[in-house]
């Protein structure tokens, strides 16, 4: 069986009227006109469900939202349901399994309405012998609201149809019907994709951890400041979200963005000016010192639904106060991170930061290395990175303390970051092999690095709640449960480090890392 | 999926009418809802204007484990569909009774769809029976509709201690008043001084009223022809009672 295409579109020449009362000769339908409702698509901000192939749609009907997740293109239904409120995450579908479902697509970014239509509709019940329903076909005459304007846009109008579970037969009856006798056409553009024209609206290719792909020969200065620039961007599209801290993901993204940048500044005096950057890398690290622990804490309250789940009843109770300790220690830190990041000083800091790269300086400016093959200046640093993740990691013992760890941690983010922005100027033969063991490794201090922050913010608080003497049994026990499950998860990652960091230390791995300098590129200039 | 039942050994307590009412709630707040009228009489089937048949039958569910899936027919209400009623149902027992496994053929069969939808109510026929034994087995929770009569309490004590010969202890008791005709002082006495059995009673009792009567002629739920009636008001909290007792639980917030 093909596909099925439920949109279709209504020639210009057919007045809906007509088209209805075409249909009434020959089946039973129950009518039901609204005018001048409003439309929404809901999407994330970079546009995940549409590019994902999917539309989200909801209008408020009879007080509640009737909410339709379709097919783009054929509008298939993949969802259609009613909801008491307007979600904004996909934790706050009710139920579980639409939950999961959504956050496979739009993961913890939040929805917003991204296009509204003014809506005219005739809605035709198809019923049969008993009045039941057995399939709803809706003619669509919706306008596009211009923002900012008293302005609309016509769209086409749109046949959808809604076949109902359990009645196929009915469903083939009326599609026979419209379309071979009616002579309808599929939609050649989905609605929403004919708004989005209308609008002009181009969902962007947005990614927060985008791809590389730097012509090895490039000048370093110039491969390092492509590189910069796009994170400069991510940084600017995200800042605002992540004041207003309604959805986390924007703020996880601007640190993305945010650390790569102060790790490339970090690591090149041997091409930046140093001079020119001082103030710069100042600012940056000062904005960051504000973003950082949000991030931390955002992490730690997205565990509680997990903590509840190994909880009994009487001690999930005791989650909460912790939960709204966490929750406003966040609203607090979030205040001071906007104060900060909406400062002049910021916006100082991002003139001068675009300023910087976008001018372009003589390489007889630069320090030395400013001219030479990126593939040779970020393979040095790789190869020296690797080489302080050994060293720190061979003083690693059980004893060792967690600071020791929390220091590899960092060291070992760095390689990640080079890893990730760079691997594609070196053959695919030689990095792999570096690439996998850096992710296994860094998997595992990441976990160590979570568990111990929380861990520690968990005894703090113990502490905190037996000094105000506002402690009760049962939520000591609860405290202690907790501490003890992040130690013992603590320790496992401990103990599964050994192995990962082995991987990393073998001689053919050495052997690799040494010839990513050996190979000078085709220029063949420069000393190492 | 959760799976909730309504369940007495007593006719006409209002089983069908909360499981109507109920499946109808649930789809309202966006769970997505499949009520199985598991009733030969077909009284919930025809509450939605369903046709009373599967095909096949009830053999043919036994057959074919896609039967089900085939069976399943939307409402008019967006997110609720139902399994409709067949009158090959009152066979269940002879049917079954010779599977491997008797009291679990019900979960057995609700496998292939369990994935699509977030709640299960079943209306089930007033016995004791393998069909009920099947239902104890595959539900999380039985919602007991009393009547407040001394006789109706007694038939519970029934079910008690059924129950305590037979521990099935995943499976919540959710009794609560149905039909409650707060003019007569009989009711009025035995909702006002509830025994101590009757401890985990649901504190909503279910008014008696004309409104829901009409049920049978409007053929729809109380909420879709009389919204913000008392009648739908009590079954609302009802709902939310329930719901946070059997699907809330799991959630931290
Ligand atoms: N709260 C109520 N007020 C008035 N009438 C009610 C109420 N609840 C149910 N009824 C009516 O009582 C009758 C029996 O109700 P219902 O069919 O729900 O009971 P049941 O337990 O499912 O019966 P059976 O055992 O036959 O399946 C029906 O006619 C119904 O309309
Ligand atoms: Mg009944």
């Amino acid at each position: 069986m093909p596909a099925d295409q439920l949109i279709y579109q209504l020639p210009a020449t057919l007045a809906p009227k007509e088209f209805k009362s075409w249909l009434e000769d020959d089946h039973v339908f129950e009518f039901e006109h609204s005018k001048d409702f409003t439309r929404i698509y809901l999407d994330t901000f970079d546009w995940r469900l549409f590019r994902s192939g999917s539309v989200l749609e909801i209008i408020l009907e009879k007080g509640h939202y009737l909410l339709t997740w379709r097919k783009l293109g054929t509008g298939v239904i993949l969802d259609q349901r009613t909801m008491k409120s307007l979600p904004r995450f996909a934790s706050e579908f009710i139920a579980p399994g639409l939950q999961h479902r959504m956050r496979d697509v739009i993961g913890r970014r939040s929805l917003m309405p991204q296009i509204s239509l003014k809506s005219d509709t005739r809605k035709l019940y198809l019923l049969d012998g008993e009045e039941k329903q057995q399939l709803r076909l809706e003619i669509r005459m919706d306008r596009v609201v211009v923002p900012n304007s008293t302005g609309y846009l016509m769209l086409p109008t749109f046949v959808y149809l809604f076949p109902y579970r359990g009645y196929r037969g009915a469903y083939q009856k009326i599609l026979q019907r419209i379309t071979a006798s009616g002579g309808l056409l599929p939609a050649q553009k989905d609605p929403l994709t004919e708004a989005m024209d209308y609008l002009q609206i181009e969902p962007e290719d947005y990614n927060n951890r985008p791809e590389f792909e730097l012509n090895p020969d490039r000048e370093a200065i110039d491969g390092l400041k492509e590189v910069l620039e796009a994170f400069r961007v991510i940084m600017e599209k995200n800042i605002q979200g992540a004041c207003q801290a309604e959805d986390p993901e924007y703020l996880h993204d601007f640190l993305i963005a945010a650390r790569r940048t102060q790790c490339l500044l970090n690591r090149y005096p041997d091409v930046f000016p140093e001079e020119a950057l001082k103030l710069i890398k100042q600012d940056f690290e000062w904005a960051e010192q504000f973003a950082s622990p949000i991030r931390d804490l955002d992490i730690y309250l997205s565990l509680f639904d997990e903590f509840a789940s190994r909880l009994d009843q009487a001690h999930r109770a005791s989650l909460r106060p912790l939960y709204e300790y966490l929750r406003d220690q966040k609203a607090a830190k979030q205040w001071q991170m906007r104060t900060a990041l909406e400062s002049t000083r910021y916006k100082r800091l991002m003139e001068n930061w675009k300023r910087f790269l976008d001018h372009k300086q003589a390489l007889q400016d630069l320090p030395e290395a400013a001219g030479r093959p990126i593939r040779e200046v970020a393979g040095i640093r790789i190869a020296d990175l690797y080489r302080e993740i050994l060293s720190l990691g061979r003083e690693l013992d059980e004893e060792s303390s967690a600071e020791a760890l929390v220091a590899l941690h960092q060291t070992s983010k760095k390689l990640g970051y080079h890893l990730e922005l760079f691997h594609s100027l070196f053959p695919k033969k030689k990095i792999a092999w570096l690439v996998e063991a850096q992710l296994s490794l860094q998997e595992n201090l990441n976990s160590f690095h979570d568990l111990n922050l929380q861990h520690d913010a968990l005894l703090k608080y113990r502490q905190k709640m037996q000094q105000e003497q506002r402690t009760m049994p049962v939520w000591l026990e609860t405290m202690d449960l907790l501490v003890e499950d992040r130690e013992s998860e603590c320790r496992k990652a401990r103990l599964e480090f050994p192995e990962r960091f082995k991987k990393l230390t073998r001689k053919k791995m050495r052997k690799q890392v040494r010839s990513l300098l050996e190979d000078r590129g085709t220029r063949g200039r420069g000393t190492a | 999926m959760r799976i909730l039942a309504t369940y007495n050994i007593k006719g006409g307590v209002g089983k069908t009418t909360t499981a109507v009412n109920l499946a109808y709630l649930a789809a309202q707040e966006g769970y997505r809802t499949l009520l199985w009228d598991l009733d030969p009489q077909g009284a919930a089937t025809f509450c939605f204007r369903v046709k009373p048949k599967i095909k096949g039958g009830i053999t043919g569910l036994k057959k074919r484990s896609s039967s089900l899936e085939k069976a399943v027919k939307a409402t008019d209400f967006e997110g609720l569909d139902v399994i409709p009623s067949d009158f090959s149902f009152r066979n269940f027992d002879q049917v079954f009774s010779d599977a491997k496994k008797p009291a679990r053929q019900l979960l057995k069969l609700l496998f292939p769809i369990a994935r699509e939808y977030d709640l299960l109510i079943i209306d089930s026929a007033p016995s004791i029976s393998l069909a009920s034994e099947n239902i104890f087995y595959a539900a999380d929770a039985l919602l007991i509709p009393l009547i407040p009569t001394t006789f109706s309490v007694r038939t519970y004590y029934q079910l008690l201690h059924y129950f305590r010969k037979k521990p099935a202890s995943h499976l919540k008791l959710l009794p609560f008043f149905s039909m409650y005709d707060s003019s007569r002082l009989l009711h009025r006495q035995i909702v006002g001084s509830l025994p101590r059995e009757f401890r985990g009673m649901l504190n909503t009792s279910i008014p008696y009223a004309r409104r829901i009567e009409l049920m049978g002629v409007e053929r729809a739920p109380v909420g879709h022809f009389a919204p913000k009636s008392k009648s739908d008001k009590a079954y609302k909290r009802l709902w939310e009672e329930i719901r946070e007792k059997v699907l809330d639980e799991r959630h931290f917030f």
